[in-house]
């Protein structure tokens, strides 16, 4: 009974294989959809999961980093968005929303980290009087290069209008993404942004 | 148009979310107002650096532990993968002996409907019987 199966373990593996050495070979890694890779990993393929996990790995952690501004939270933050990614697929029924979803999970994981560890006051995620902290010294890292002083300027950002901001500059969501990924509404993604772009134009119009 | 409005709709164009009847109106309202202008031209400069912004690195201690998730669900798929092909393997061999078994008794059945057949035919073709034509 046990060789039976064994031998239907094998039969999936190897058709699993063939699927992947198929696509592999009609198309490059880096045209696969997501919608794609999230069928083939829905399926059990567990290849087509690592695709999506090389192609969003910088981008969950950049995101999680910038949102917590410290390194042992975002990392945390980043794992378990990827442990969710993994055990919570079969929830995903539409594959070309997937990025929003997945970064919807990290900010999710982003919002535990805040509440496990205090690293940020929880009100500031849901703050939309203040745009960006006052108090906070704008500390230049590297002196005379205008995006290291708009990467700077954007972490004074508060959470809320930070996230928007990053996730329509830096991953190119429409505002649509943005309100499924934030949990929000379209009209107050158009909002933030513009908000964020002047507290932007303030912090920054010494510089320009 | 007042200059608010105008600075929404900058942010807009900027994201290309801007609808057209309202590009018309926002040019002609930047013609005449310097500190629209101003701000137009600030924020499309971050606007433009801001997109050059690198990722972050993820440390190499993530892979592992997506790795380890990886080895994890693999064991969960091959554990799950046997729990379900015990009871099938128990219906399809059930399945296989039924037909086997099936295919024996119709068999069985239809040799014996054969031989009857064979002898009726005999029986009308030789009315002395088989034995009396054997001994001419």
């Amino acid at each position: 009974m046990e060789g039976v199966a064994t031998f239907a373990v094998l039969m999936h593996l190897n058709s699993i294989n063939a699927q992947l050495t198929e696509s592999v070979n009609t198309t490059p890694l880096s045209e696969i959809s997501d919608e794609e890779l999230v069928l083939q990993f829905r399926n059990g393929n567990l290849h087509s999961g690592s695709f999506l996990y090389s192609r969003y790995k910088n981008g969950i952690y950049s995101f999680c980093l910038r949102m917590l501004q410290d390194s042992e939270g975002a990392k945390d933050a980043t794992q378990d968005t990827f442990v969710k990614m993994v055990t919570n697929i079969q929830s995903l029924h539409n594959g070309r929303a997937f990025k929003s979803w997945l970064f919807s999970v990290a900010r999710n994981e982003v919002l535990m980290v805040v509440r496990r560890n205090k690293i940020v006051p929880m009100e500031q995620f849901d703050d939309e009087t203040v745009v960006f902290d006052h108090s906070t010294p704008l500390k230049i890292t590297m002196q005379n290069e205008m995006k290291e002083k708009i990467h700077t300027a954007m972490l004074r950002l508060k959470p809320a209008y930070r996230e928007v901001y990053m996730l329509r500059e830096i991953e190119g969501f429409s505002y649509e993404e943005i309100a499924v990924a934030t949990g929000t509404t379209i009209s107050a993604v158009k909002s933030k942004l513009f908000k964020s772009r002047v507290a932007l134009n303030e912090m920054l119009a010494q510089y320009q | 148009m007042n200059c608010q409005t105008t600075k929404e709709q900058i942010s807009q164009l900027l994201d290309n979310e801007l609808r057209a009847e309202e590009l018309q109106p926002m040019f002609q309202h930047l013609s005449e107002c310097e500190e629209c202008r101003k701000f137009f031209l600030q924020t499309k400069d971050i606007h433009d650096s801001a997109k050059t912004l690198e990722y972050i690195t993820a440390p190499k201690v993530i892979d592992q532990k997506f790795a380890v998730l990886g080895m994890e669900q693999q064991q969960s798929f091959l554990s799950r993968k046997f729990t379900i092909s015990v009871p099938s393997a128990i219906y399809s061999i059930g399945a296989v002996i039924v037909l086997m078994l099936f295919i024996y008794v119709s068999g069985t059945i239809q040799e014996k409907q054969i031989a009857e057949q064979y002898r009726q035919t005999m029986s009308l073709t030789m009315p002395y019987g088989a034995s009396s034509y054997d001994r001419n």
